[in-house]
């Protein structure tokens, strides 16, 4: 009997093209929208060079050798810092104004010292900046030592020479850094709530009072219990499958890194669909309302889910840590997103197996509540 | 009349899903309008957060952390755990997190070698931010020790490199663009979102309602002609967008605490334009025969995608290159450039061009959605 | 002996202010196809709901087979079958597997399972539909696969909730002829409807409720008999005044004469030959009349004449 209704739910959920065909548009389309959006983001940030023009409004040799051997021999990274091109002001002030071919301008002057023209104050601006800073800085401190204690003028140009770095650079630990990422892992959350729409229909297909088909259901010799498991199972196989689809699209077709191994992706997304599925039972069997209200109010909790875990806006899940990290705790798109996002920065570890554990808990408490508020056998009409 | 009254009773139906958005649009613009005090995202972020750890102690290292407050803000790491500065690293909430070791101020005092002690830093290799800050330490550092050699006091040193490191007037901002918390701007950025959605979600379903092959069938036959039943529709949908749309901009402005001045009513034009195109699109979308049941997923991708392409939720400037080229053919897109023209202090001229692209999408999507649905109509009859 | 199939006594249901059901009583024997006869709204389908034990009730007791029904009464549950008002199908599944489905809710052995579904198929004549979503039958077929999801498991009792609503005249025939079939096979059928004409031509018992009461019971022809209406004489005449309906309302039997547009309806007791008596009247007054028959009493005449309203406005 169990195998039977399992079977043919399973048929049923298969079966449902604008259900399986819309819970797929998000990974498939939004997944590649997002590729589009911030796929290069963060390699365009890491690997490019600034591009920046420099302009000579000194013939003097000495300084205009100096600065040349200073700004070309900047690295960040391996690479070069800036990608320098020489040329008379008007020129340089054209690119900077139009469509941002560079991104500042850098004039030599006749005392020695650098000025930058930007138009914003971006980030490259700021580096930009903080190069002919430097620069101008190191100028000022000769002049400064060269006028009142000239007899230390050779070790401070030793100093300046070496110049001393007091920094030793950590890197982050984690597999992907790459903020943007956490895009994907919330558009994989609401794939994954949004596939609840499979076990939202549980409920009303074994309720007498919200269904013909649950009317007929419950005047059969099934158990409710055993048609809920049935169902359930059912949905949860149909769910998983639908999202599996959709993060081998973003894994494989796409090209997401979404950091620690893959199988563990995968396992982690199986736990995020039994989330899902959960959260489908439980509004499901929530109260009489029809399968639209009952719709409604699952795309509701699953988008208000998604917006504060940051899928609209992606520093929303920091404001909310920050401010209110109890909405993080039972936020089932936030649980969800940040298992992958564990998973990522920290491995296999108590942080990840506790996200794990978080989902597993909350799917409990909503199936725990699906079947408490399904639990009737007795209506009042019909 | 019946037709438009009926428009309304089918419309409450759908209020929920249109009381849904509202809040998640508001929601999202509260949020970052109340929590955000830093204006616009970490995006323009210059002045960046560090979480410093100082176990040295020292007037070097005191003097340090003063200098890098002046530009950073700094959170003390001895309050948040490694997993939360992990996390802020991560979401760029802060760039670097540094720990001074003991004995630090002492080995530059003693012109020791620097690379016997050195500063922690830990950062994302990826962002140029966290570069920058070590960059800021690392002149700090250099200028205050070469100053110190050069024969000054400790006293005179500090003053002297933070004169030096204080003066920027190398630096020229030419077409500066502003980057101070303006509530306006932020308020109108994410209003598309809402307004794609709200009307979306208040109108589609309803006309497709309207459309199933059911009740058209039985309207056909009724003594109501054709174009006065779409006339009535139209009418309707108008109202409710109309209604729409004034309550998200009074909304909008009430957060943002301003309203009836040059440049509102610059963003008040710009909403307006980017809602007709809105409307043009839901007239397009509306005539392909979709099933009622599919509006709100259609909503869902539409609302964020037409979002995230065209700068709504992500400024522009950080769209990857693919995106803005993608981007420009959307009305959303020009939304976000008009808003940053009347940012700019641009008036209606500057403004002019962006808003006639929004129309000119919405002209070409309608023609194209008429043209498409009499099709459909034709083969399904 | 016969046995009692279901048993409901003194059932009381209210919806808040209203009473669907007053004091309901109710005995189906074993073999009987069971007609439940009322107009729309009387309690036909609360009460069936209310036997499923898929409704409360107020008050009163239902006993299935001999035993007190509730909702967990598994085993007895498995031994009635339910065709429902509405249509329950799922829209994604076959003919052929909703009728599996619902079948499978009710027998465990597949190959059995694969036989009854079969000639679930074949009795209700869906053959050429095997394949077919829900969506591409028509209203007709489509409520004969209501059936035949009810009845596959092959029930002792079958109870059909208005299985012929907007069912078209073919169909009606199938699904009546396949009813009595049943019936043949051993059955114990309950029936309601508000087509008296159905519930006439296939009942052995019929039992007719308005208001959530019994109104009366007994086989169509004791019904008939018990009412003082024993033919009913229609005239399709024009021109008659108000002295002609009185003089017809004179005649020997006769006890009621409505005249509405052309149509002249007397009502008469005492027998089955007063057409003669009318035809005498017109004939001696010179009147002439377009057709003239007449009619032994119906079902509708039995609910009028007790509850002084038609069982259905119009048709």
């Amino acid at each position: 009997m169990f195998f039977n209704i399992f079977k043919n739910q399973l048929k049923l959920g298969f079966r449902n093209k604008s259900n399986v065909f819309w819970t797929l548009m998000f990974p498939l389309i939004l997944g590649t929208l997002f590729k589009i959006t911030f796929g290069n983001i963060y390699s365009e940030y890491t690997s490019d060079a600034i591009k920046t023009a420099v302009v000579f409004e000194t013939d003097d040799e000495d300084i205009r050798n100096n600065t040349k051997a200073y700004l070309e021999g900047l690295t960040m990274n391996d690479h070069k810092m800036l990608d320098i091109s020489y040329m008379d002001y008007e020129s340089a002030e054209a690119l900077l104004k139009d469509d941002e071919q560079v991104n500042g301008i850098i004039s030599v002057k006749n005392d020695g010292r650098l000025s930058l023209d930007i138009t914003s104050n971006g980030v490259l601006s700021t580096i930009q900046e903080t190069i002919t800073t430097i620069y101008n800085q190191n100028v000022g401190l000769i002049e400064k030592v060269a006028a009142e204690h000239p007899e230390n003028l050779p070790a401070v140009l030793e100093g300046i020479q070496k110049r001393a770095e007091y920094i030793d650079t950590h890197n982050l630990a984690g597999d992907n850094k790459d903020p943007f990422v956490s895009y994907f892992y919330n558009l994989i959350a609401m794939t994954a709530l949004f596939a609840a729409l499979t076990s939202l229909r549980i409920g009303n297909n074994c309720q007498a009072n919200m269904s013909s088909l649950g009317a007929r259901t419950n005047a059969s010799p099934l158990s409710r219990m055993t048609f809920q498991a049935a169902a359930f199972l059912a949905a949860y196989i149909v769910q998983t499958a639908i999202i599996f689809v959709g993060i081998t699209y973003m894994l494989f077709g796409i090209k997401i890194n979404f950091g620690g191994d893959i199988p563990l992706v995968y396992f982690t997304t199986a736990i995020a669909s039994l989330l899902g599925t959960s959260l489908g039972f439980a509004v499901g069997n929530l109260g009489s309302f029809n399968l639209d209200k009952k719709e409604s109010i699952l795309v509701g909790l699953t988008l208000t889910g998604c917006a504060l875990s940051g899928l609209m806006y992606g520093d929303m899940k920091v404001i909310i840590t920050e401010k209110a990290p109890i909405i993080n705790k039972i936020n089932p798109a936030a649980v969800i997103s940040d298992s992958y996002y564990c998973l990522n920065m920290f491995g296999v570890g108590s942080r990840y197996l506790m996200t794990l554990l978080y989902m597993l808990v909350i799917s409990a408490v909503l199936i725990t509540l699906g079947l408490v508020m399904g639990r009737r056998n007795h209506y009042d009409s019909i | 009349m019946t037709v438009f009254k009926a428009f309304f009773k089918v419309l409450r139906k759908y209020k929920m899903s249109l009381i849904m958005y509202l809040v998640i649009s508001l929601g999202i613009i509260y949020i970052l309008s109340s929590f955000n005090t830093k204006g616009n995202a970490s995006y323009y972020r210059v002045s960046q957060g560090i979480a410093v750890r100082d176990n040295d102690n020292s007037e070097i290292s005191k003097g340090l952390i003063e200098y890098l407050s002046t530009i950073n803000e700094i959170k003390n790491a001895e309050e948040l755990t490694d997993e939360q500065i992990t996390d802020m690293i991560y979401y760029t909430r802060i760039s670097n997190s540094l720990i001074i070791p003991a004995g630090f101020g002492e080995a530059i005092l003693n012109g020791e070698d620097a690379s016997m002690l050195k500063i922690e830093s830990t950062k994302n290799a990826g962002a140029r931010m966290g570069y920058s800050v070590e960059t800021e330490i690392d002149s700090y550092l250099n200028l205050l020790s070469g100053y110190l050699e050069g024969g000054f006091d400790m006293a005179e040193a500090e003053k002297l490199t933070m004169e030096a490191l204080a003066d920027n007037s190398s630096v020229n901002v030419i077409a500066e663009v502003k980057v101070e918390d303006d509530k306006l701007f932020t308020m109108f950025q994410m209003l598309p979102y809402g307004i794609l959605t709200m009307l979306f979600s208040a109108v589609l379903p309803v006309i497709l309602r309207f459309g199933t092959m059911l009740l058209k069938k039985r309207s056909d036959i009724s003594s109501t002609p054709a174009y006065k039943r779409q006339i009535s529709i139209a009418l309707a949908a108008g109202l409710v967008s109309v209604f729409i749309v004034i309550a998200l901009i009074a909304l909008a402005s009430v957060l943002a605490k301003e309203a009836f001045t040059g440049r509102w009513w610059l963003v008040v034009i710009n909403v307006v334009t980017l809602s007709i195109t809105v409307v043009m699109l839901l007239v397009a979308v509306s005539n392909l025969n979709m099933k009622p049941e599919v509006a709100s997923a259609f909503t869902n991708v539409v609302g964020l995608s037409f979002s995230f392409l065209g700068g709504i939720f992500v400024p522009i400037e950080f769209l990857g290159s693919g995106a803005k080229v993608i981007g420009q053919f959307l009305p959303t897109y020009w939304y976000s450039e008009a808003l940053t023209r009347i940012k700019a202090d641009g008036g209606f001229n500057d403004i002019l061009n962006c808003l006639l692209i929004q129309l000119l999408f919405g002209v070409m999507v309608m023609g194209v959605g008429l043209v498409a649905g009499r099709s459909i109509q034709k083969r399904t009859a | 002996m016969s046995e009692t199939v279901v048993e409901v006594k003194n059932l009381v249901k209210r919806y808040k202010e209203l009473i669907a059901l007053d004091n309901f009583n109710m005995k189906i024997e074993k073999g009987e196809v069971f007609g439940l006869l009322g107009p729309n709204g009387s309690g036909k389908t609360t009460t069936i709901n209310c036997i499923l034990s898929l409704l409360d009730f107020d008050n009163g007791e239902i006993d299935v087979f001999g035993e007190k029904m509730t909702s967990q009464r598994y085993d007895l549950k498995k031994r009635i079958g339910i065709v429902m008002q509405d249509v329950a199908v799922f829209e994604e599944l076959s003919v052929e597997e909703n009728i599996d489905y619902f079948c499978g809710l009710y027998i465990n052995d597949k190959n059995k399972r694969k036989q009854y579904v079969e000639e679930a198929i074949n009795f209700v004549g869906l053959e050429e539909f095997k394949k077919f979503k829900p969506k591409k039958l028509s209203g007709g077929l489509l409520r004969r696969l209501n059936i035949a999801c009810g009845i596959a498991h092959k029930p002792e009792l079958i109870i059909l909730d208005e299985p012929t609503v907007a069912v078209d005249p073919q169909s009606r025939n199938k699904i009546l002829e396949g009813i009595t079939e049943l019936n043949k096979k051993g059955a114990t059928i309950i029936y309601t409807s508000h087509y008296m004409e159905e519930v006439e031509q296939i009942c052995t018992h019929i039992l007719i409720m308005d208001k959530g009461k019994n109104v009366t019971e007994g086989s169509a022809e004791e019904l008939k008999r018990s009412i003082k209406n024993t033919e009913n004489i229609i005239v399709y005449i024009k021109n008659l005044n108000d002295e002609h309906v009185k003089a017809i309302n004179a005649i020997n039997h006769v006890y009621d004469v409505t005249y509405m547009s052309g149509r002249l309806e007397i009502k008469c007791a005492g027998g089955r030959h007063n057409i003669s008596h009318v035809i005498d009247y017109f004939a001696s007054n010179n009147l002439d009349y377009d057709r003239i028959y007449s009619e032994l009493p119906t079902l509708n005449d039995v609910f009028l004449e007790i509850t002084g309203k038609n069982l259905r406005d119009k048709e």
